[in-house]
């Protein structure tokens, strides 16, 4: 009865200290929340700082790795490279007349025919490979085995990078009668994305 | 009530070495000065003495008899008025005809037990309206029945509430409220008793005479008191008889002897000449002529922890639970003000440097847009060489025109070439020859086996299969068994560059 008499009316003396001890709590609550938090901006602030440190150290050494790698010359390997290619098949057409006009020279006739139009993928990308077939024969009647050896020659140096896949050389007993190269031709693919 | 008991009930079990101990330790550690209002009510009769550090000031006595609570409070506020006090502590030394003082034998036995027993035993001998406040003391274990004597002080609850009440009205701390006994008992400790003795204090106090048995040490074995209510008995008779059952109780009970019996009183009242022709043992006065002011300083002076205090423990604590509670405030308020010192400077050195976290920000944005891009420029960088050098890098030479030109100079002239044929392999090439030869079998193998020997030796290490012999040695077999006029010895040959 007693200790319900002391819960039914709590002492006034300990609900001040209460209020009083709820108050300071409260008060030592947010104190500490505020410098906590100030103590966060700080840290942050520092840590933004040294993350910019870092970042500038980053740029300065990605900057020194792309001068290293001298981005001068790369103009000039892509000239090299472009120069191997055949941007079309009008390219590859001209080129072969050229040769046509060059085996003519050398007394041969040329067939020239490209297999394959579709374009076939290569490892590289924006590149096709391009099947061409040339058939070589001789315009006179005396043997053309070192005119068609020329003529491999002259096909191998007129600038476009061109794979030859098989030759074939044929004659009758007394001279060398038809000269047949299978080609694999690089090529510029018509949609690829300009480097 | 209950709360006098537990006041009394632990310090009954608490040894009283590791108090004395403990109250060395707090003397030799802090020497708190005292300041103290001391009052003593002696049947109404009120005087106070104010002591401030450990110097007597003033004394007041009050004019008439204190009968009643709004008296009381009175009387002690015009005591702090007169004695100047001004600080909290006050004593309290009360002896009123209401009190009641017994002494019980009970067997040993443990304070759960026993608290019990002398609860009923105060409730019992009171005879007034309300409960009982009561504490007690255990001092000597007869040796006859070996039970052990317990001096019990009961006071009206009541009263000890309203001088509770009365105190925190006047904003005072009671730290002493107890019966007048006490001071005699406390006595002891100041007398000189020779090792392995007793002694015994007379004390008449307000014309109360109590006979205090102590042992060397000032610990009390037995106290009695004495009223003069016998008229025709003459009280120095009365008193010398009573000396002398106290003396042979004492003797009895235990194998201590007293040697002296100290006086300790008014001599308006009793005087020892009276007292000692009717006591063997030599009575000496006290070494103090007391008066009420040293009584009242003794009453000062009695340790919180003395068993007949009767001040309730709550009270007894308010004192140190309101210096932790300052010392709390004082260390949350030092936070408070360290807190928000630590904030403003924070604060402050945000502010300061705003700018600075500003310019470190547009700073870190541009860097990574530098880093994007540069980082870009790389890759492109990258990707375009490896495609250039992809398309530039070398290949299996075009081997096909040079050895044309060489098979054309190591072919013996007996062979005839129809076909030639390289195919281009991963690993290398193919090489087909196939023709006819003019002349007899053994020209032909002779003349193909000087051709293989320069395609293998050559600069192109020609690997041909071994198996163009049989193939052509069955070719011609057949041919003469079937067609003997042909001429022509075919050959087909198959092989490998690498």
């Amino acid at each position: 009865m007693k200790g319900l008499l002391t819960i039914g009316k709590p002492n006034l003396q300990s609900l001040k200290e209460m209020a009083l001890s709820l108050l300071f709590i409260l008060a030592l609550c947010t104190v500490g929340w505020l410098s906590f938090e100030q103590i966060l901006t700080v840290q942050a602030s520092q840590s933004q700082i040294q993350a910019t440190n870092s970042l500038e150290q980053q740029v300065v050494q990605l900057r020194s790795n792309y001068l290293q790698a001298e981005p001068d010359r790369l103009k000039t390997e892509l000239n090299e490279a472009d120069i191997l290619l055949f941007q079309n098949f009008t390219h590859l057409t001209q080129w072969g007349h050229d040769l046509q006009e060059q085996a003519k020279r050398l007394d041969l006739q040329t067939k020239f025919r490209i297999l394959k139009t579709e374009e076939t993928g290569s490892s590289i990308e924006g590149v096709i490979l391009v099947p061409v077939e040339i058939q070589v024969l001789p315009q006179g009647t005396n043997s053309a085995y070192q005119s068609f050896l020329k003529f491999v020659k002259t096909m191998t140096q007129s600038g476009p990078r061109v794979d030859i896949q098989d030759m074939t050389i044929l004659g009758n007993g007394k001279k060398a009668t038809v000269l047949k190269i299978g080609l694999s031709v690089w090529m510029k693919a018509t949609n690829s994305v300009e480097l | 009530m209950t709360n006098l008991t537990k006041h009394t009930a632990p310090t009954s079990m608490i040894p009283s070495v590791i108090q004395d101990y403990s109250r060395k330790v707090r003397k030799a550690l802090f020497k708190p000065k005292l300041t103290i209002l001391s009052i003593s009510l002696l049947n109404g009769r009120f005087k106070a003495l104010s002591i401030i550090n450990d110097t007597i000031h003033l004394s007041w006595e009050r004019p008439g008899l204190v009968v009643s609570t709004e008296t009381l409070r009175q009387a002690i506020q015009d005591a702090i008025h007169h004695t100047q006090y001004q600080g909290t502590y006050v004593a309290i030394l009360v002896e009123d005809t209401r009190f009641i003082t017994k002494n019980l034998q009970l067997p040993p036995m443990s304070p759960s037990d026993l608290i019990p027993i002398l609860e009923r035993k105060a409730q019992q001998e009171k005879n007034w309206e309300g409960q009982a406040a009561w504490c007690h003391r255990i001092g000597l274990k007869t040796r006859e029945n070996g039970k052990v004597n317990i001096h019990l002080e009961i006071w009206p609850q009541e009263f000890v509430d309203q001088i509770v009440q009365i105190c925190q009205e006047l904003g005072l701390h009671l730290c002493q409220l107890g019966p007048i006994s006490s001071l005699s008992e406390s006595q002891l400790s100041m007398l000189p008793v020779e090792p392995g003795m007793a002694t015994l204090l007379l004390t008449i106090l307000e014309g109360k005479i109590t006979f205090v048995c102590g042992k060397e040490d000032g610990t009390p074995l037995l106290t009695r008191h004495l009223f003069p209510t016998q008229d025709w008995v003459p009280l120095g008779e009365r008193v010398g008889t009573e000396v002398n059952r106290t003396i042979m109780y004492i003797t009895q009970q235990t194998n201590l002897s007293i040697p002296h019996i100290w006086f300790l009183g008014e001599e308006d009242h009793l005087t020892i000449g009276e007292i000692q022709p009717h006591v063997p043992t030599e009575i000496f006065p006290g070494p103090v002529n007391p008066d009420w002011k040293y009584w009242l300083w003794v009453g000062a002076t009695l340790p919180i922890d003395h068993p007949n205090n009767f001040t309730p423990t709550h009270v007894l604590r308010e004192p140190l639970r309101i210096f932790l509670t300052k010392a709390v405030a004082a260390i949350i308020v030092g936070f408070l003000i360290l807190g928000v010192g630590t904030t403003s400077a924070l604060q402050g050195f945000l502010a300061q440097n705003n700018d600075i976290v500003q310019a470190v920000s547009a700073k870190a944005t541009i860097l990574q847009q530098n880093q994007e891009q540069w980082q870009s420029r790389l890759v492109a960088l990258q990707t375009q060489r490896q495609w250039a050098q992809a398309i530039t890098a070398p290949v299996l030479p075009p081997l096909e025109g040079p050895f044309f030109s060489y098979l054309s100079t190591v072919i013996p002239p007996q062979i005839i070439l129809h076909r030639a044929v390289m195919e281009r392999t991963s690993e290398g090439w193919n090489l087909e020859l196939s023709g006819r030869s003019a002349t007899n079998l053994s020209t032909t193998l002779l003349a193909l086996d000087q051709l293989v020997k320069h395609l293998g030796e050559g600069p192109y290490h020609v690997a041909l299969q071994p198996d163009w012999r049989a193939k052509l040695l069955t070719q011609t077999t057949t041919s003469s068994g079937t067609k003997a006029t042909s001429s022509l010895i075919p050959f087909t040959m198959k092989g490998t560059l690498s």
